[in-house]
């Protein structure tokens, strides 16, 4: 849980640090965004390391699988919008259910679900990381 | 067996460990001073990691350098080339990343020295760097077809291959074209910016000749073997929408130009045209060959870690975007990807912290074939440590076909990635 808390003060940081957005549809999502003050303290005087965590099979310090998480969700919003929030017809990620976000990717891996891209991406990413991208954006309200 | 985490210093050879030898001057910098970061281009790949370095560090000192007072997209220029969309809806400000605490200076990079970490400009002013990003786009390779410079300089050769003045004067001439007019494009061999971008010009460009000037022709040269990107889509469409108008030349790559006669000439053609536009052959922007970071074997492209971006070349030089040597594609979403992954890689070193060892890049572009359809290509690729490559993952590719709800998809994309990149 820890983990993508950090993360995710992280992402609502990044966009409260913006005093004004290319959008006015985009100025509205901002401004809603939590104050994430104490997680980016947190984040600056280093994760605690008490928890390995496995990516391609390796394990790595807690604060390697925090960026890696933290980059791929950046990753995201190229197509799903800053923060989660998309600007277009995209889907948004921000605030939507974990379980449904985890669900969503594994039927587009198996083709359950149809999609223009998303089978594409499904694949190429792990289960640990759907859910760490799922929790992450589930917990952007 | 338990798995073990790989020892830290089994990275010593792919760039890592120079990360880190930098950062132990890095954490000398930090005690005296905030780490300075010097980014040249504010594109895709400059503006995007020059904000999210300080998205994720307020502590990082981030200069951001670029000679235009405004970003011109080329993502959408197709469609104002079209006639689609319009100059104004290409145009984005960069005013909102002063906000994020970035410094702008509005100046031409001209001048690295990398001993001492300056980066010199147009005007003069000497920009000290822990780290230096270059995200510049590509620079064309003019001289290597006979005739375009001066072609150019006439105004009646266009490459259109960078957002700008240059897209408009192709819409003007477009506009011009009497009916029964030839359009001749032109794209070079691989690697090149936007592969898949020459195909969507054509197709846009059909798009407009239907409505205005339907007994008109547009002819591809293309240095590609084959539609290269989006293949069976683009096929597909040009059947479907523009049946005779196009007509698709692989292997042609162009050699000379005559502007006074309006004649391209291939390995293979003379073809006489009306309007002209050629996409000349690439490589990474000037400031990469001043600052000695165009090593691959050609002297064209810059061979880059693929943790930090840091140039194989030259210490404490980073690259982005088009500019770089790599198997990725040369797109606006895997530059605004690739800034991400430096970014936050450069944010892990300059805190005594390892960068993650397995970035992943996404890409997706979206490209039109009429103006209520567009289709996508998308790939996954995970750095593999061991093989210090990004690696294909499987079922990546273009959609058989373009259709309504991915020009939706392809709208929403434009809006989130400027988002990204500028808001």
């Amino acid at each position: 849980m820890k983990l993508n808390k950090y993360v995710t003060c992280l992402l609502a940081a990044a966009s409260l640090a913006a005093p004004a957005t290319l959008l006015a549809a985009d100025a509205t999502v901002v401004a809603a965004i939590p104050a994430p003050a104490p997680a980016v303290a947190d984040l600056k005087a280093g994760i605690p390391e008490e928890k390995p965590c496995l990516i391609a099979g390796w394990e790595n310090p807690r604060s390697v699988c925090v960026a890696h998480t933290k980059t791929i969700a950046a990753t995201c919003l190229i197509c799903h919008g800053p923060n989660g929030r998309s600007l277009g017809a995209i889907p948004s990620l921000a605030g939507q259910d974990k379980a449904y976000l985890v669900a969503a990717m594994k039927d587009f891996k198996s083709g359950k679900r149809e999609s223009t891209v998303m089978q594409k991406y499904a694949v190429g990413y792990s289960d640990q990381e759907y859910e760490d991208l799922a929790e992450l954006f589930a917990s952007i309200k | 067996m338990s798995m073990q985490r790989r020892d830290f210093l089994k990275f010593s050879a792919t760039g890592l460990a120079a990360a880190l030898a930098g950062l132990s001057t890095s954490r000398s910098a930090l005690a005296a001073a905030k780490p300075r970061v010097v980014v040249v281009g504010a594109g895709f790949g400059g503006a995007t990691c020059a904000k999210y370095l300080r998205l994720w560090d307020q502590n990082i000192e981030v200069t951001l350098v670029e000679p235009n007072d405004r970003f011109y997209s080329c993502p959408m220029s197709n469609w104002v080339i079209g006639g689609i969309r319009q100059m104004d809806d290409i145009i984005k400000s960069y005013d909102h990343l002063p906000g994020y605490g970035i410094k702008m200076v509005r100046d031409t990079a001209v001048g690295v020295d990398a001993d001492k970490r300056i980066l010199t400009t147009a005007k003069g002013d000497k920009l000290p760097y822990d780290r230096l990003i270059l995200a510049p786009g590509v620079e064309f390779m003019t001289d290597q077809i006979e005739g375009y410079a001066e072609g150019e300089a006439a105004g009646k050769v266009l490459h259109s291959w960078k957002a700008g003045p240059q897209t408009l004067a192709l819409r003007k001439q477009l506009e011009a074209m009497p009916d029964g007019g030839v359009f001749v494009i032109a794209s070079p061999p691989p690697p090149g910016r936007c592969v898949s971008g020459p195909y969507e010009r054509a197709s846009l460009v059909a798009h407009y000749f239907k409505q205005h000037k339907p007994k008109s022709k547009i002819i591809m040269l293309d240095g590609h073997f084959d539609v290269v990107s989006k293949g069976p889509m683009f096929k597909a469409a040009w059947k479907k929408y523009y049946p005779g108008m196009i007509e698709h030349r692989p292997y042609n790559l162009v050699t000379k130009v005559d502007h006074k006669s309006m004649v391209v000439t291939s390995e293979f053609e003379d073809v006489k045209a009306d309007v002209i536009n050629i996409v000349p052959k690439q490589r990474a922007g000037a400031i990469c060959g001043i600052a000695g970071v165009r090593s691959d074997s050609a002297g064209v492209w810059c061979p880059v870690d693929g943790v930090t971006y840091e140039s194989r070349r030259v210490r404490n030089i980073h690259v982005l975007g088009d500019s770089v040597a790599s198997n990725m594609p040369k797109s606006a979403h895997v530059s605004n990807n690739q800034a991400k992954i430096c970014a936050a890689a450069l944010v892990e070193i300059f805190n005594g912290r390892e960068p993650d060892p397995y970035p992943v890049i996404g890409s997706t572009s979206y490209s039109a074939t009429t103006d209520q359809t567009s289709g996508p290509i998308a790939v996954v690729m995970r750095y593999d440590p061991d093989k210090e490559a990004y690696i294909r993952q499987p079922m990546g590719g273009a959609a058989p076909e373009s259709d309504e709800i991915n020009f939706h998809y392809n709208l929403a994309w434009f809006e989130n990635i400027w988002a990204e990149t500028l808001g």
